[in-house]
C-alpha cells in the first residue's frame, strides 16, 4: 500500500496539532498528499527528513482552488527559505521542508495570530449558524432523538468557538509581550465529534436501511478520497 | 491594519526597513537580515510577505519594479522617519541603561 487515508478532527486554527500530526506521519514514512477538512491522504516516501508548517490565506477560496493575488510571490519566498507548497485546504496552506534549519513561515508572533484570526473570522458565521439552529430547536421543543445528536454537535461547535476566542485573546496578549501562544484543539472537538458523527451515521443506517447507509458512507469516502 | 501598529518596530521590522534603504526584493531581504545579524534574527517568508504588503499599504516602503515573480521595494521618506524614530527610541533606552545601571 503506497497510500494511506485517515481522519483527524483538529480545529481549523490548530496549526500546532496539525503540524505535529503531519510531522509524526513523516517520521513513519508518510508524506501528506491531500487534506480536505478532517480527511488526510498520505503517500509513501523514502525522504529521510521532512517537517511541515501551516499558514492561512484569508482570500483563498475552495470552490476552484483559487489562490489569491500574490500567492506565487509568497510561494517563491517560501521556496527560497526552504519550503515547498504541498496542498491547500480552503484557506489553510500547508508547506513542507526537507531542511531542518528552515525558519518557520511566520516568525512574528503578532503577525501569526493575525493571519490565523483573519482566516478564522470567515468560519464564525458557519459556527454561529449551527449554534443558533441548535438553540432554536431547544426553545421550540421540537427535539427528537436524532436532534439530540445535532444539539450535542451544536454545543461542540459553541465550545470550540469559545475555546478559539479564549486562545485568541491570550495569544494577542502573549504576542504583545513578544511570544507566541501555541494553539490546541479542544478535547470535545478532537474526541467527541468523531463519536457523534459515527453515531449519526449508525442512526442513518437504521433509518434508511443498512444498504442505503453503506451507499451513503461509500459516496462520502469516494468524495473525500478523490477530492483534489 | 491600524496605524498605531507601526508606532514602535519589532526587531524583524527594524531590520527589514534597514535592508530597504536600497532597492531589493523579499528573497534578498531574508538573506541580508540573516547576514546582518549573524543568524540571530531570522525572518520567515510568511511574516516577510505580510510585512512588505502592510508597509507598502502604509507607504512606509514603495513598490519599484517586478522582475519575474520578484517585486522590489525601497524605503520612502516616511519609512526613513519611522526608522529614525525607532533608532532614537532604542538609543534612549541604551542611554537610560548606561545612566541607571552603569552609573555613566
Amino acid at each position: 500500500m503506497n497510500k494511506k487515508h485517515t481522519y483527524r478532527f483538529y480545529s481549523e486554527y490548530d496549526t500546532k496539532g496539525i503540524t505535529e500530526f503531519l510531522n509524526q506521519m513523516a517520521t513513519k514514512g508518510w508524506m501528506l498528499a491531500k487534506k480536505s477538512g478532517v480527511y488526510y491522504r498520505f503517500v509513501k516516501t523514502d525522504k529521510p527528513f521532512v517537517k511541515y508548517d501551516i499558514t492561512y490565506f484569508a482570500d483563498a477560496s475552495k470552490e476552484n482552488d483559487y489562490l489569491p493575488y500574490g500567492a506565487d510571490r509568497y510561494f517563491e519566498m517560501a521556496e527560497a527559505a526552504g519550503w515547498q507548497f504541498v496542498t491547500n485546504d480552503n484557506k489553510m496552506m500547508i508547506f513542507v521542508s526537507e531542511n531542518p534549519d528552515a525558519p518557520p513561515l511566520e516568525t512574528e508572533p503578532m503577525m501569526k495570530v493575525d493571519v490565523i484570526h483573519q482566516s478564522f473570522l470567515l468560519w464564525i458565521p458557519l459556527y454561529l449558524l449551527h449554534v443558533v439552529n441548535g438553540f432554536i430547536r431547544i426553545i421550540d421543543r421540537r427535539i427528537d432523538i436524532y436532534d439530540i445528536l445535532l444539539i450535542a454537535a451544536t454545543f461542540g461547535f459553541l465550545y470550540d468557538l469559545c475555546c478559539y476566542f479564549i486562545w485568541y485573546f491570550k495569544a494577542k496578549k502573549a504576542a504583545a509581550e513578544g511570544w507566541y501562544l501555541e494553539t490546541k484543539t479542544p478535547f470535545v472537538r478532537m474526541y467527541l465529534m468523531p463519536v457523534i458523527m459515527l453515531v449519526m451515521i449508525g442512526m442513518l443506517c437504521k433509518i434508511l436501511s443498512i444498504t442505503a447507509g453503506i451507499f451513503f458512507i461509500g459516496v462520502l469516502l469516494i468524495y473525500t478520497m478523490t477530492a483534489e | 491594519m491600524p496605524r498605531e501598529k507601526f508606532q514602535t518596530l519589532t526587531e524583524q521590522m527594524f531590520y527589514i526597513l534597514i535592508c530597504l534603504q536600497n532597492e531589493c526584493c523579499g528573497i534578498d531581504i531574508m538573506e541580508m537580515v540573516k547576514q546582518m545579524t549573524g543568524g540571530r534574527v531570522n525572518v520567515g517568508p510568511g511574516t516577510l510577505y505580510n510585512l512588505l504588503e502592510q508597509f507598502n499599504d502604509e507607504q512606509i516602503i514603495k513598490f519599484t519594479k517586478t522582475v519575474g515573480k520578484k517585486r522590489s521595494y525601497i524605503l520612502t521618506d516616511k519609512g526613513r522617519q519611522l526608522l529614525e524614530k525607532e533608532y532614537n527610541r532604542l538609543l534612549s533606552q541604551v542611554t537610560d541603561y548606561k545612566k541607571y545601571m552603569k552609573g555613566e
